[in-house]
């Protein structure tokens, strides 16, 4: 072999270059190896982007800003609702619908942020005791029980009456690919407020075009970063990674690699068994003329899902490889004449028929709220995530979902997370978890 | 007259928990709304010399304690993998365990007495019924699962494995209602129980739909949750908590049968599982009739030979993922049509020639359920049997009003056993002690 460094990290993405960056602050020649051209931007609201990763590599310092924070949900329809961090004008937005509901929803925000806080340890720490804590009341076991064996839309049903409120909440807890009856889900509602609560302004946040990006280079240090470098096979010696060989037919020797592909990507590049995921989040950039005005303000993410069933009639067509009709959405402004939505759930793979159908879909949901959009198109790039979220995941400590069997490969990309999230978190401690061993 | 114990309900349960109690030398009456007892342990002669059973060919296992108890006569129709049959036994014991012990004071209910820790048959909870392929049609039939989606293996746990040697499950309900009288349990037919009376914050009787009072020192309640709770009490006689609980159960039947009576043995001799196609879930959730629901004929004349004359045959389809309530109206004589032309067909596809031989119909759909056997939208399970629903989080047999005990398939051992939720509820009125 004719190269050798001491860390590999695979994948220029924002755990990729979290990982790169603590590996070479550390002292390690470390090279960040990126297939495409160039490191891509984030397509969509950042959620969860690690507020110590930020301080520490000193992000804003060298250019990180933010377009929008802290972004409300917006739900639009028959029933326009803008539900933000104020309990109250949301209780007071919510009275126009329905009475139980607005008394609920301050109740309950504030049980969810108490779960939350409570849980914030297993997924961000690594404790030394399992779930739950032995230090927790009877009442709150009890509680963290129940909501491990829910799925969202019966702990949903339970509280809230207005169908569009149901439905725009069932969004959140599909993240990661969750069926919302399956159980798990409902903890996935915990792990969004968890973020709320821990970014204050990062909850679900945009960041100006280029900034996150250029500040994480400039982040790099001593580390390399290396592009049009894809790697097409990690090389494995009794139990432990050797090195990898790249699509140029080189190879590069490292006794230590950090992938911020998923986990079934990365076990197959190692020649592993591995589960591939059978249903995706899409996310489709729209990018428009630039005078076209985009009706977002305040800023917000807007969630087009007005029925609650039909979250779990997307799930069905997902697995069966179908695009359902009626189709769960999320759009936030990435910046003017650039629109982002996320679609899901959606088939795993999907064939150029289908991309286009699930364009063609996204525009027709968007424009009831925005006249003109298709004659304003002037681009659209659809990007496939295969997810798999498990409630294995979400009660793991971390590093659990950070280790593969092999020795000396981590994983620190978006699935590296309790549920999949750009945060750079993973790999700040894959890099903490290499250091030490 | 004053009896220790009132039961609300002649099925397996009921009758279970009156045999129990009568033969520790209590006093026991038994209230049934119907004019047989057996509850869903019912056969009918649908068409003259057929005889099938109404709501289930089989049932889950009677566990061996009260089988012996009452002298049934069974014969075990499925085998269960021991992994699964061990987790199924110790669930049940821990609900035995549970009701048996007399709770310190001041915790007679769940809903003030967390459970301290994790139930056997919890991981069953996050897995997936597809993983099973050998249980999962048997699990799936009658049901509305999505069996691909984590916690629907624990629909494993409620598998039927028991029916009647002869006779059809009506038998079996005779027999139950046999063994309860010969413990020396009286029966009343006839007597629909419509308030649970409440003296000196303790239940104290039960008042009847003809005016009637029954006086009780105890009183069991073998209806489900919701009705239990909600239909026999006045708004204000309960704590709010244990009003909302009930409210928030949820409960969806989604079973319907079709009785078959045919001129001729069927040409094929073991049940027949034809799966739902991938439409059937969002059908069943959207209130429409599904296309093609998940279906299970089971030719049950082959394997017990009374419930069709000489040379005849009789069969049942069971049917799942249909709504109780259809989002275009009721149930009406064309809708049942429909289904059973739509589910006859897809038979005659299979097993060509059935058509032929076919003699007469009789279609079940949920509401028949709800209004047999008093369970709320035709659910037989007791309740939705998703993860949040099962186990530990199912209510026991105490409630927060002392003297009331809730014995039906809602409860902890409902699903695991037939006759054990009402052992239980026995159990913990006997551990309380008669005041």
């Amino acid at each position: 072999m004719s190269e050798r460094a001491a860390a590999l990290v695979i994948g220029a993405s924002v755990g990729g270059f979290s990982a790169a960056a603590y590996l070479a602050r550390a002292g390690l020649h470390t090279l960040l190896l990126e297939a495409e051209e160039a490191p891509r931007e984030p397509g969509g609201a950042l959620i969860a982007l690690d507020p110590r990763m930020v301080a520490e590599l000193r992000l804003p310092a060298s250019g990180l800003s933010f377009a929008a924070r802290d972004l409300p949900m917006a739900i639009t329809g028959d029933m326009p609702l803008l539900l933000g961090r104020d309990l109250y004008a949301a209780s007071a937005a919510l009275a126009k619908f329905s009475d139980a509901d607005a008394l609920a929803w301050p109740t309950w925000r504030r049980r969810l942020t108490a779960e939350a806080r409570r849980l914030r340890r297993w997924w961000w720490t690594a404790p030394d005791t399992g779930v739950p804590d032995a230090a927790w009341s009877a009442g709150a076991r009890e509680s963290f029980r129940h909501l491990c064996f829910s799925g969202a839309d019966a702990y949903l049903h339970a509280r809230f009456e207005t169908p569009s409120l149901l439905a725009a909440l069932l969004w959140d807890a599909g993240a990661g690919g969750f069926a919302v009856s399956e159980p798990g889900s409902a903890l996935a509602l915990v792990w969004r407020a968890a973020q709320e609560i821990v970014g204050l302004q990062d909850a679900a946040a945009v960041a100006y075009p280029g900034t996150l990006i250029g500040s994480l280079t400039h982040a790099l240090g001593m580390a390399q970063l290396r592009t049009q470098t894809r790697v097409t096979r990690i090389f494995i010696k009794s139990g432990g990674v050797t090195g990898v060989a790249l699509a140029d037919g080189s190879e590069i020797e490292a006794d230590h690699i950090v992938s911020t592909l998923s986990r079934a990507d990365t076990l197959a590049l190692a020649g592993l068994p591995h589960i591939a995921p059978s249903i995706a989040e899409a996310k489709i950039l729209l990018r428009v003329t630039p005078d076209f005005a985009v009706p977002d303000s305040p800023p917000a993410r807007h969630i087009l899902a007005i029925r609650p069933d039909m979250h779990a009639d997307a799930h069905e067509a997902a697995r069966a490889g179908r695009i359902a009709a009626d189709l769960p959405m999320e759009w936030v402004t990435m910046a003017p004449g650039l629109i982002s939505v996320t679609a899901r759930p959606v088939p795993a793979s999907l064939d150029g028929q289908q991309r286009l159908k699930l364009a063609a879909k996204a525009v027709l949901a968007l424009s009831p709220a925005m006249p003109g959009l298709s004659d304003a198109l002037t681009h659209v790039e659809i990007r496939l995530k295969p997810q798999r979220a498990r409630l294995a995941d979400l009660l793991a400590p971390p590093p659990f979902r950070l280790l593969t069997p092999v020795k000396g490969l981590l994983l620190a990309g978006d699935d590296a997370e309790p549920l999949p999230a750009i945060s750079g978190r993973a790999g700040r401690l894959a890099a903490r978890l290499l250091l030490s061993s | 007259m004053r009896y220790d114990a009132a039961i609300i309900g002649a099925g397996a349960d009921g009758l279970t928990a009156a045999a129990t109690l009568a033969k520790a030398g209590l006093k026991v009456v038994v209230l049934e709304r119907a004019p047989r007892a057996g509850g869903r342990l019912a056969t009918l002669e649908f068409h003259p010399g057929h005889f099938a059973s109404l709501y289930a060919d089989a049932v889950p296992e009677v566990p061996a304690a009260i089988a012996r108890a009452l002298g049934l006569d069974l014969r075990p129709v499925h085998s269960l993998p021991d992994a699964l049959r061990a987790t199924r036994d110790a669930a049940l014991a821990r609900a035995f365990a549970e009701a048996m012990e007399a709770p310190a004071a001041g915790t007679l209910a769940r809903w003030l007495a967390p459970p301290p820790e994790a139930w056997p048959g919890e991981d069953l909870a996050v897995a997936e019924l597809a993983a099973w392929p050998a249980q999962r049609s048997r699990a799936f039939a009658g049901r509305a699962l999505d069996p691909e989606l984590a916690g629907s293996a624990l629909a494993l746990l409620s598998l039927p494995l028991d029916e009647a040697v002869s006779g059809g499950l009506g038998a079996l309900g005779d027999d139950f209602a046999e063994g309860a009288q010969a413990a020396g349990a009286e029966i009343r037919l006839r007597r629909e129980v419509v308030e649970v009376v409440i003296a000196e914050a303790r239940a104290a009787g039960v008042a009847l739909s003809d005016g009637s009072r029954v006086m009780a020192k105890s009183v069991i309640s073998t209806l489900d949750l919701r009705r239990s709770l909600l239909s026999l009490f006045s708004r204000t006689a309960l704590p709010a908590h244990m009003l909302e609980e009930a409210r928030n159960w949820r409960m969806a039947g989604a079973t319907a049968r079709l009785l078959l009576a045919l001129r001729r043995p069927l040409r094929r001799e073991t049940p027949l599982f034809l799966p739902g196609d991938g439409a059937a879930g969002a059908a069943f959730r959207h209130g429409r009739m599904p296309e093609a629901p998940p279906l299970l004929l089971d030719p049950v004349s082959r394997r017990d030979l009374s419930l069709a004359p000489d040379g005849a045959a009789t069969a049942t389809i069971t049917l799942g993922a249909i709504p109780h309530r259809l989002f275009d109206g009721g149930w009406t004589p064309e809708k049942r049509t429909a289904l059973a032309a739509h589910a006859l067909a897809r038979i005659e596809k299979a097993i060509p020639g059935t058509l032929a031989i076919l003699v007469s119909v009789k279609i079940i759909v949920p509401p028949d359920m709800e209004s047999g056997l008093a369970a709320t939208a035709g659910d037989l399970d007791g309740g939705v049997l998703a993860p949040d629903q099962m186990l530990s989080l199912r209510p026991g047999p105490r409630t927060a009003l002392s003297g009331f005990y809730l014995g039906g398939r809602s409860t902890q051992a409902g699903p695991l056993g037939t006759g054990a939720a009402g052992f239980a509820a026995a159990a913990a009125l006997m551990a309380d002690g008669i005041r």
